[in-house]
């Protein structure tokens, strides 16, 4: 086949060119910096140009971008999309369903959401992960002193200055008792994320006063949509990172990868940022734990990092995310906490059971590899846009 | 045996009695407080020691838990048993808790892990039960016309608890509190068997909510009570049940028809047909058996355990459709004996199936009267809470 590849700047390219060369596809990059429009005859002019009157089978990107599902619809061409970011708001575009998208949600819940609300261009599929490239970077020499750890973290702490939620800060007494409240709530429960249900239209009256949201011409995500995922579940993930982790680098050698150099832990090391690809799964594969504290917009899905830890061969300790469960066996493939008690008890114990620790890697590991690799991954979307070529 | 039953006027308590006596035990009751509810404690510490220097007994029972008879029995140094049937009961946290006469059951075990502590070794959790053979008496005796009466889609039995709502008396509350208990109500109300709210009123919220609500309970007594519990379970709790109980009612009588047994006023929910209260004894078991859908919508304060109803509609050989509750699958078989909804949604579409499916619903019906005819018969059940009672010394 020949495949039109939105080449934006992603994570995965690589893998995604390898995987679909190897399997004798057609690999042809195409770039214009109008990508996130939601309109731009630039470059709709530049697509049409650029495809001219060359067949392709399909087109593929990372995340979905309206444009290019509208221009592929012009041009007749099948249009997969891989979303791996969430909360993602050009999701919630008109666009979404033309006839001629596939688009692949790592999330179930709300994958199934929009199914069920009567969207037929959606499917759920995990993300994949290179599960090998590990052993090849292992043979390398690499900084083993700065990428290994007794337990770590990767990932950002949501503290950046700016950030929406203090947008929210005059906000009457109402709402911040109210706000509070519900935050704090959720804070108690995993697994199930209500803050959207719980925005009343009164309270979303008041938000929409101090922090006005008006959603795009072409968008059809809601106000409760953006404030929940956008405003307060960022909020939420913030406050909980800050707080698990205190909690576990009170007891143990807890060390942060993190964007943010000036992001403090108490009694955590921050290590500053790390590459994604020549750095990152050397942490995963050295940790003797790490850490997965899922960003709260995602409702039930494996976050990329969660695939990222196993693939590497690494301890995955994780926040409940039921979509594991489709997939991967608790306390077998990874083990999960139930609250800040939960998890530093086990931090504790895992530390200190290093053959269990590492079997329960390599059992992650092995079915990464076997079940969510890059060749899986599209066999499964590929089997899905073209049935007939599959029977 | 000789049973002292001290009785309040509970509708278990009949059917308890009954069970003691199939049991082969004889019971005494004394009924002052059904009628005279100006008794003090003074009045019923006289009442009950009078009757006892006459009558020696082998031990009192109650119903939930009275303080002032576990005191009398201390003193006349004979067992003092009681099993509650509601929560919260606030008396529980009496000092008198501690005296070495009780043996405390506990149908709820989030109330007996809070109170077990208190009295190491006479305290059980232990889930309630039926009487058998008084609810099918009932049924068989039954005429056609009140067959008739009582035939319904969905029948519900209960209050509404808009009456019950001490949690109304706040007066002028900060913007800040009312805020936060609206947000606490409406995260709690979503979270079915985890009751997590009580760990989120800090020591500033229950101050505030003390100072705006004249007339806040306190035990007159020395008690192991805290305002926090006494604002989640008491004022919290029931204003959440006021709230679920008006929006699931709601939902299900536009959608479906329901008949609604209770004293509560209904008058904003225009489609429910209000069927007012329901004679517990006579009447009752003859809704749950004509019913083809009896709901539960346990009461929040009840954070673990399986309230009466339940039991009733099983061992009216009714199907019953009920909230999720943790211990609902340590006793019974879900969607085997009986049915769960785990939010208002889902209990649209259950209840739409459950119609629609008389067989399977027949099925169920039948699994959980089995179930409880065996395991929750009130003699099988009032053997093992005596033989527990009288195995500790």
């Amino acid at each position: 086949m020949r495949i039109l590849y939105l080449d934006w700047p992603c994570f995965g390219k690589v893998d995604v060119q390898f995987t679909l060369e190897q399997a004798g596809h057609e690999f042809v990059p195409f770039f214009h910096k109008d990508y996130q429009e939601r309109t731009s005859i630039e470059f709709d002019k530049a697509f049409t140009e650029f495809v001219g009157d060359t067949f392709y089978d399909c087109c593929f990107s990372f995340n979905y971008f309206p444009i290019v599902s509208n221009n592929c619809q012009k041009l007749g061409i099948k249009y997969i999309a891989a979303l791996y970011d969430n909360p993602y708001v050009m999701l919630y575009s008109y666009s979404l369903i033309n006839p001629n998208n596939y688009v692949f949600m790592f999330d179930k819940q709300e994958y199934l959401k929009l199914k069920n609300g009567g969207i037929n261009t959606v499917y759920y599929s995990t993300l994949p992960v290179n599960s090998t490239i590990i052993d090849y970077l292992q043979e390398k020499p690499y900084d083993h002193e700065k990428l290994s750890a007794d337990v770590s973290f990767v990932g950002s702490l949501y503290n950046e200055d700016h950030n929406f939620f203090d947008r929210l800060a005059t906000v009457n007494d109402y709402i911040k008792g109210y706000l509070d409240a519900i935050m704090e709530a959720q804070l108690k429960i995993q697994g199930y994320n209500f803050i959207e249900e719980v925005l009343t239209p009164d309270i979303i009256a008041e938000l929409q006063r101090v922090a006005p949201y008006q959603s795009t011409p072409s968008g059809i995500e809601t106000p409760e949509y953006i404030y929940s995922n956008y405003f307060i579940d960022r909020k939420l993930t913030s406050i909980e990172r800050q707080r698990l982790l205190t909690a576990v680098a009170k007891h143990c050698n807890l060390r942060l990868y993190t964007l943010n150099k000036n992001a403090v832990i108490p009694n955590a090391t921050n290590m500053g940022a790390i590459d994604y690809y020549s750095e990152m799964p050397y942490v995963f594969a050295n940790s003797k734990i790490n850490l997965n504290i899922t960003l709260r917009s995602i409702q039930t899905g494996i976050p990329l990092r969660g695939m990222d830890i196993l693939g590497a061969g690494g301890f995955l300790l994780t926040s409940f995310q039921s979509d594991f469960l489709d997939y991967f066996v608790p306390d077998e493939d990874f083990v999960y906490y139930e609250s800040q008690e939960d998890l530093v008890e086990k931090v504790e114990y895992y530390l200190s059971h290093e053959k269990q620790r590492k079997e329960i890697a390599h059992n992650g590991h092995e079915k990464a590899k076997k079940n969510h690799s890059f060749e899986k991954f599209f066999e499964n979307i590929f089997q899905i846009v073209f049935p007939n070529t599959y029977d | 045996m000789k049973i002292l039953f001290y009785r309040y006027g509970s509708i278990c308590e009949p059917d308890i009695i009954e069970g003691f006596e199939e049991l082969g035990h004889t019971v005494s009751q004394i009924t002052e407080e059904i009628t005279n509810k100006e008794l003090v404690f003074g009045d019923s510490a006289r009442i009950v020691g009078d009757y006892l220097m006459e009558h020696p007994q082998d031990c009192i029972f109650t119903v939930n838990f009275f303080p002032i008879i576990s005191e009398v029995c201390n003193i006349f140094k004979i067992p003092y048993l009681c099993w509650t049937v509601d929560s919260p009961v606030l008396e529980l946290f009496a000092k008198s808790i501690q005296n070495p006469c009780n043996r405390i059951f506990l149908f709820d075990r989030a109330q007996y892990d809070e109170i077990s502590p208190l009295n190491p070794g006479h305290v059980f959790h232990f889930p309630l039960a039926v009487n058998i053979k008084g609810k099918q008496q009932v049924i068989q005796a039954a005429s056609s016309t009140d067959i008739e009466r009582f035939s319904a889609d969905i029948s519900f039995v209960g209050s509404l608890y808009t009456e019950k709502c001490p949690y109304d008396n706040l007066v002028n509350p900060p913007e800040y509190l009312l805020g936060y208990l609206n947000g606490l109500i409406e995260a709690q109300l979503r979270v079915y068997g985890y009751f997590f709210l009580e760990d989120l009123l800090t020591d500033e919220i229950v101050a505030a909510f003390k100072a705006h609500l004249p007339g806040f309970y306190t035990y007159p007594l020395e008690t192991f009570l805290t305002d926090r519990k006494t604002m989640a379970q008491l004022y919290i709790g029931n204003k959440i049940t006021a709230v679920e109980r008006l929006r699931t009612m709601k939902i299900l009588s536009e959608h479906f028809n329901l008949d609604l047994y209770t004293g509560s006023d209904t008058s904003v929910l225009p489609k429910v047909h209000n069927r007012g209260f329901a004679k517990s004894l006579t009447e009752m078991p003859i809704i749950f058996h004509e019913s083809k859908i009896n709901l539960n919508t346990t009461c929040k304060a009840i954070r673990s355990g399986l309230p009466q109803r339940i039991f009733d509609i099983m061992g009216c050989g009714g199907f019953v459709l009920t909230n999720f509750q943790p211990e609902l699958s340590e006793i019974f078989n879900v969607g085997t004996d009986l049915v769960t909804y785990g939010n208002l949604d889902e209990l649209k579409d259950i209840t739409s199936y459950y119609l629609e499916h008389q067989k399977k619903r027949q099925e169920i019906a039948q699994n959980g009267f089995e179930r409880v005819a065996r395991d929750y018969n009130y003699p099988v059940r009032l053997e093992q809470l005596l033989r527990l009672a009288f195995s500790i010394s």
